[in-house]
């Protein structure tokens, strides 16, 4: 009874369907079995029956009751007709018409948004980047006019630029490969308020041996150099940031081919340090700090265009977005081809984007080829572009990932090879970014549903598109958005350098140096052994004996360098014995004697030293006695090959040859003064030693004002700096000395020439007078002569 | 037809009116038999094809037949309206209504029992909702089948299905207890 019970409730669920035909065949066949063997049912099928066929007919009958109002077409016609003038309708199309879209919301907003960031940022930076305007108004300024002295303009080049809080920016610019100047803009004012002439020293070959020396004797650039390398080029680069000083800082850039690619790194001559190796920079390089701000707003912008496509391709269901959509997804297949090389300039958390855009683009294909019945062409090209560029992007990342690999392995010897964790974060964005492409391609029948619900959808493409706009805005102003996953500390691939001291490579900007012309003394070409490296010492020593030593004229001078090869493994000396050449301490390249160099290569065992006796008789090639002074015995360069790489220096020792009767060895306070053309040069002191000698000048250049102070902040340095060159002459011998070094004092410049022991030569004891000459102060005409009493 | 319907897509007001003659008297009857009330159909009838012309990009002739998107947009303009003042007033009338022909041949008798078995029919309709109401009124008047009705109001099968049976029960009901009344 209990189960007839439950089959009749059944049964009168399904009657309805029944009478209508709307039941399966085995339900069916389940009724009338049913109906059979059950009167209960049977009545109840004849009520809903006789209910069904009386509603038909009472609907039918009321339906016929009511006769269609009149003029309901002209209501109608009227108000179709009236929805926006004429003009702004095209082919169906109107203005109003398409505001009443929610998609068309979107996209509108989308493109205000993307003008409203384009004009804030156009306004803020005032179309010019800073550095540009100050550069603008630099060259025009008539206080770097002047300090150029004539010089062409075209030769100025700014070459890089520092903003201080104060929104002042400090240009560098270069006249000539040794001079610049330093010229502080203020941006407020839009004048300069600071040169500085600096003396840019030059780039000797000593310098770039001891760059090679510091270089090579680095673990990671001999495993380089071990793995195939060639030391290709090495040039010098100038730590921009200390042209505040006035002098340069010199610094060199060793560039290391290995299998078609270049590797760099950095070597600070000063502090003997080594930073790098870099591994090579991607195809696009992002290398100066405003170029990745650039690549950040492009970046940004593309956010930008591709939120809109992708509103405009998935929000809107018409004829309109469904020819966008093809057009979309060939455009994002093309951009996901564009910043899929971008993937080898390491920006981990871009990878997502790189992939996303690729992947939404496949996306969009997919839908729109399912959905379209007509020309399928854009779609199918679309799917297959995206399809292509997702590979790209693929193979783009793991080669990233590989060179960031085995950069991350030279960097940090000490570490096995692995996965370091800095790629903790973008892996993890990496595989949220799969994952979610994966559930999108999987659910987007569920996504497009949500669009294609009117409050849902409307909701959906608002919050989509104040996301995009946010995103945008936020990797517009800051740019590093992308860099979740932090850079090595050392190097990032690209060494964008710290803005407050770039350094400058010289190939590239500006500072090219010549063959060195022309004897530079300050700063002395160092002879001392390259200071305590940071890495471990390279596998062998030298010594040159003695370093430095006091001779008297027609002495033999002995000299012994020393090699010892404290590796496990043997070295190879090429071209033994070295040549060996004797040059004045302050020039090098005025080569008084010479030996020529051997043309064997001698091995060296484990353990194993070499040693050169040398002894020079004091003569030059012409067999005559050199002057007393000081002079450098130079041992070189050396190579020393070992494994697969080598190394080359010069060592040397410094000798001084003593007047038999004497130094003279007094100070003297002079305060001589001797004016040329209105210019005033005061000799202020002289002084003389056994080792050397050191003078001291004074002058107020012509229109040096003394420094400004103002807005709390310490005095600025002079205004004004300069280039001073003198020679010297005793006894009818005539010493050039070489360029001053300078100081500020009160109001005017001190000028010093030595300045510590032993940089020039000493006087005679028995010298009645010394002529000391400035034959070059700035551009000024005139020679300034001193005539010193030595009694 | 299609091209009617082409043209009217593009903004063609002509095609637009002629589409409108030949569905007015649909849209019309379909929206009095929801509301119950004459002038509300009429509004309903206005609106329909305002939004029909607005929302003319948003019809894929190759997703479906034109007449199951008016119904769905017929439906919705009547829900619209659901919470003004559904007719109680509902009555075969005043001037006397013609039963529907196939009634004809009966008798004259037998005419007159119909008559007030629909007046109370309707009487008892009104008192359902506009959900119930929609899809009886698509079923014993537009003749949809239980998968075009889920497709014009984009709601599942089963529902479509209870909600008929439920609605022919409560009629059903109401009907025999006139019956007892009487």
């Amino acid at each position: 009874m209990r189960k007839e019970g439950m089959d009749c409730k059944e049964i009168c669920e399904l009657l309805t369907a029944y009478l209508d035909g709307e039941v399966t065949p085995k339900e069916k066949a389940y009724i009338e079995t049913h109906l059979l063997g059950c009167p209960k049912c049977r009545a109840e099928l004849e009520a809903f029956s006789a209910t069904r066929e009386n509603l038909r007919g009472a609907l039918t009958a009321m339906a016929e009751q009511a006769a269609l109002p009149p003029r309901i077409w002209e209501r109608i016609k009227n108000r179709v007709e009236g929805e926006g003038s004429k003009f702004f309708r095209w082919d169906g199309f109107s203005v109003a018409s398409l505001w009443r879209r929610p998609g068309w919301k979107t996209v509108l907003l989308s493109a205000l948004g993307l003008i409203a960031i384009i004009g804030f940022s156009l306004t803020t930076v005032n179309v010019q980047s800073p550095e540009a305007r100050a550069a603008s108004i630099a060259r025009s300024s008539p206080e770097v006019q002047a300090a150029l002295n004539g010089e062409e303009l075209e030769e100025i080049k700014v070459v890089t630029k520092v903003v201080d809080d104060e929104g002042n920016v400090l240009l560098a610019l270069v006249q000539t490969e040794t001079r610049a100047l330093t010229a502080t803009v203020d941006l407020e004012t839009k004048r300069v308020t600071e040169i500085v002439r600096v003396h840019v020293p030059e780039f000797t070959s000593e310098d770039e041996q001891r760059a090679r020396d510091i270089a090579t004797a680095d673990p990671r650039i001999q495993e380089l150099l071990a793995r195939g390398g060639i030391i290709s080029r090495i040039s010098p680069s100038r730590e921009l940031s200390t042209f505040r000083e006035g002098e340069v800082k010199m610094g060199a850039t060793i560039y290391i081919e290995l299998e078609g690619k270049v590797w760099r790194a950095h070597v600070d001559l000063e502090e003997g340090i080594l930073r790098g190796p870099w591994p090579p920079p991607s195809l696009f390089s992002l290398s100066s700090v405003s170029m990745s701000h650039l690549f950040y707003r492009l970046v940004a912008l593309g956010f930008i265009i591709l939120g809109i496509l992708v509103l405009v391709g998935l929000g809107l269901r018409n004829r309109l977005s469904e020819a966008i959509a093809g057009v979309t997804s060939v455009l994002l297949g093309i951009i996901g081809i564009f910043w899929g090389m971008y993937a080898m300039s390491s920006l981990p958390g871009a990878l997502v984007l790189i992939l996303g855009t690729s992947a939404i683009g496949l996306l969009i294909g997919i839908v729109d080829f399912k959905r379209r019945t007509g020309r399928r062409k854009t779609a199918i090209a679309g799917v297959v572009i995206c399809s292509l560029a997702l590979v790209w992007d693929i193979f783009n990342i793991i080669m990233a990932f590989r060179a960031k690999l085995e950069a991350d392995r030279l960097l940090s010897p000490e570490t096995p090879s692995g996965f370091s964790t800095e790629w903790v974060v973008p892996l993890l964005l990496i595989l949220v970014g799969i994952v979610v492409i994966f559930l999108a391609v999987k659910y987007r029948k569920q996504l497009l549903g949500l669009f294609a619900a009117g409050k849902v959808r409307r909701l959906a493409t608002i919050t989509a598109t104040a996301v995009v706009i946010i995103a945008a805005a936020a990797i517009w102003q800051f740019g590093g958005f992308f860099e979740v996953g932090a850079p090595p500390p050392a190097p990032a691939p690209a060494p964008a350098p710290e803005p407050t001291s770039p350094t400058v490579e010289a190939p590239p900007p500006v500072i090219t140096p010549a063959a060195p012309t022309e004897p530079t003394p300050i700063p002395a070409p160092s002879l001392e052994p390259p200071p305590p490296m940071p890495a471990p010492p390279p596998p062998f020593e030298r010594s040159v004996v003695p370093e430095e030593a006091r001779y008297l004229p027609g002495e033999s001078i002995d000299v012994t360098l020393s090699l010892t090869n404290t590796s496990a493994n043997q070295m190879t000396l090429e071209l033994w014995p070295p040549e060996i050449r004797v040059t004045p301490r302050l020039d090098w390249n005025d080569t008084l004697f010479s030996t020529a160099s051997g043309t064997e290569s001698r091995v060296m065992a484990p353990g194993e030293t070499v040693s050169l006796d040398y002894t020079w008789d004091q003569k030059n090639f012409a067999g005559e006695q050199v002057p007393p002074g000081w002079y450098n015995i130079l041992f070189g360069e050396i190579t020393i090959r070992y494994g697969n790489s080598s190394t080359s220096f010069t060592p040397g020792s410094r000798v001084l040859i003593q007047y038999p009767q004497g130094a003279t060895e007094n100070s003297f306070d002079l305060n001589q003064s001797q004016t040329v053309n209105g210019i005033t040069v005061t000799l202020e002191r002289v002084e003389l030693t056994a080792d050397g000698s050191n003078f001291y000048f004074f002058f107020i250049p012509p229109g040096y004002t003394a420094p400004p102070t103002g807005h709390g902040l310490p005095p600025m340095p002079p205004t004004m700096s300069v280039m001073a060159k003198a020679e010297y002459s005793v006894g009818g011998i005539t010493k050039y000395v070489g360029t001053a070094g300078f100081n500020t004092k009160g109001d005017g410049i001190k000028l010093i020439w030595g300045g510590g022991p032993g940089k020039l030569d000493p006087v005679p004891s028995d010298a009645q007078e010394l002529i000391f000459i400035i034959t070059q102060l700035n551009d000024w005409e005139g020679l300034w002569e001193f005539r010193v009493p030595l009694e | 037809m299609p091209e009617i319907i082409e043209q009217w897509q593009q903004g063609d007001v002509s095609a637009f009116e002629t589409l409108f003659r030949q569905y007015e008297r649909l849209v019309y009857r379909m929206a009095y038999l929801i509301t119950g009330n004459k002038e509300a159909a009429e509004n309903a009838l206005q609106e329909v094809f305002i939004s029909v012309w607005k929302s003319r990009h948003t019809y894929d002739p190759n997703k479906g037949k034109l007449t199951t998107w008016l119904h769905r947009i017929t439906v919705n303009e009547c829900s619209k309206r659901k919470h003004q003042k559904v007719s109680t007033t509902i009555s075969l009338d005043e001037k006397g209504i013609d039963p529907p022909e196939m009634k004809r041949t009966t008798q004259p008798e037998e005419v007159a029992i119909t008559r007030m078995e629909y007046e109370r029919l309707l009487k008892a309709m009104a008192a359902l909702d506009t959900k119930h109401r929609s899809v009886l009124v698509l079923r014993y008047f537009n003749d949809l089948s239980y998968q075009e009705i889920a497709e014009a109001l984009e709601i599942p099968l089963g529902t479509v299905k209870s909600r008929l049976n439920q609605s022919l029960k409560y009629l059903k009901a109401q009907m025999s207890q006139g019956e007892a009344g009487v």
